[in-house]
């Protein structure tokens, strides 16, 4: 009697009970929620000379050295041509050479926003490939 | 015309649909990035491009002290940290740092860490700077 009650009350709900299934991926959800971040950074390439790399003072004809000083003066070729002059000093240097490189010598204790500046400039004018910093 | 006693239970799979996709969408986007856990000033620059999202973030405060995931680790910190991080990559190449450093902090530490990045392995056209 009571085996057959039961067949009856399953027949009368052939529905499964979607609850807990609904509960664990709301749980699921809450969780990949709450971790996800949304990283968006924006930025610059950083080359560094390779390990066996010539001395700096060994650049050649085609490249530009641009040294940034500890108090933030930007010089290049014994000359003082500031944050500002850097791109058209840049640009000149590559209407006379095809394979010219760029190469930001700074130092150790010059601000990373100073640096971070000339970069900027000196990219303006050339690829990235071409840049290549120095601090010591 | 039906009772309305028989329609109590209102139907979930319009909702469980859309739940599902909600959960697809987040399990997709997520990548778990340990941020550096400090707030840095990052310098501005307009030739700035969208970095990767996977990647290795360090953060060098206006202080030169360097943290990653939320800890101070120091200069000789870095290369602790690559090193089995680059194990679990199929190919050294897709490592990727970013290091945020703060405008006021030595550009000597910054490229001090980009140096220990190199040294620990990843290559050196796949170390960026963060800015603005």
């Amino acid at each position: 009697m009571a085996l057959r009650s039961r067949s009856r009350l399953e027949e009368a709900d052939p529905e499964p009970d979607l609850s807990p299934m609904i509960d664990c991926v709301f749980i699921l959800l809450i969780f990949f929620i709450v971790t996800a971040v949304f990283v968006e950074e924006d930025g610059l390439d950083y080359r560094m000379p390779e390990e066996a790399a010539p001395a700096v003072s060994s650049v050649d004809q085609s490249s530009i050295l641009i040294t940034v000083s500890e108090a933030g003066l930007v010089e290049s070729e014994g000359r003082q041509v500031g944050i500002d002059g850097v791109r058209a000093l840049v640009e000149a240097k590559m209407a006379t050479s095809e394979e010219g490189s760029v190469v930001i010598q700074s130092a150790a204790r010059a601000t990373h926003r100073t640096v971070t500046s000339v970069q900027n400039e000196v990219l303006k004018a050339v690829e990235p490939e071409k840049l290549t910093m120095i601090s010591k | 015309m039906r009772p309305p006693e028989e329609e109590v239970k209102p139907d979930l799979s319009p909702m469980i649909d859309c739940v599902f996709i909600l959960l697809i969408f987040f399990i997709v986007t997520t990548v778990f990035v340990k941020e550096p856990g400090v707030e840095v000033d990052d310098p501005l620059a307009s030739e700035g491009r969208r970095l990767e999202k996977n990647s290795i973030i360090f953060a060098v405060t206006a202080e030169n002290k360097v943290f990653y995931g939320g800890d101070p680790i120091g200069v000789n910190g870095v290369r602790q940290v690559i090193k089995p991080l680059l194990l679990e990559l199929n190919k050294v190449e897709d490592a990727h740092v970013i290091i945020k450093g703060d405008g006021e902090a030595n550009h000597g530490i910054v490229d001090d860490v980009a140096k220990e990045a190199r040294a620990a392995g990843v290559p050196g056209n796949r170390i960026t700077i963060a800015t603005g």
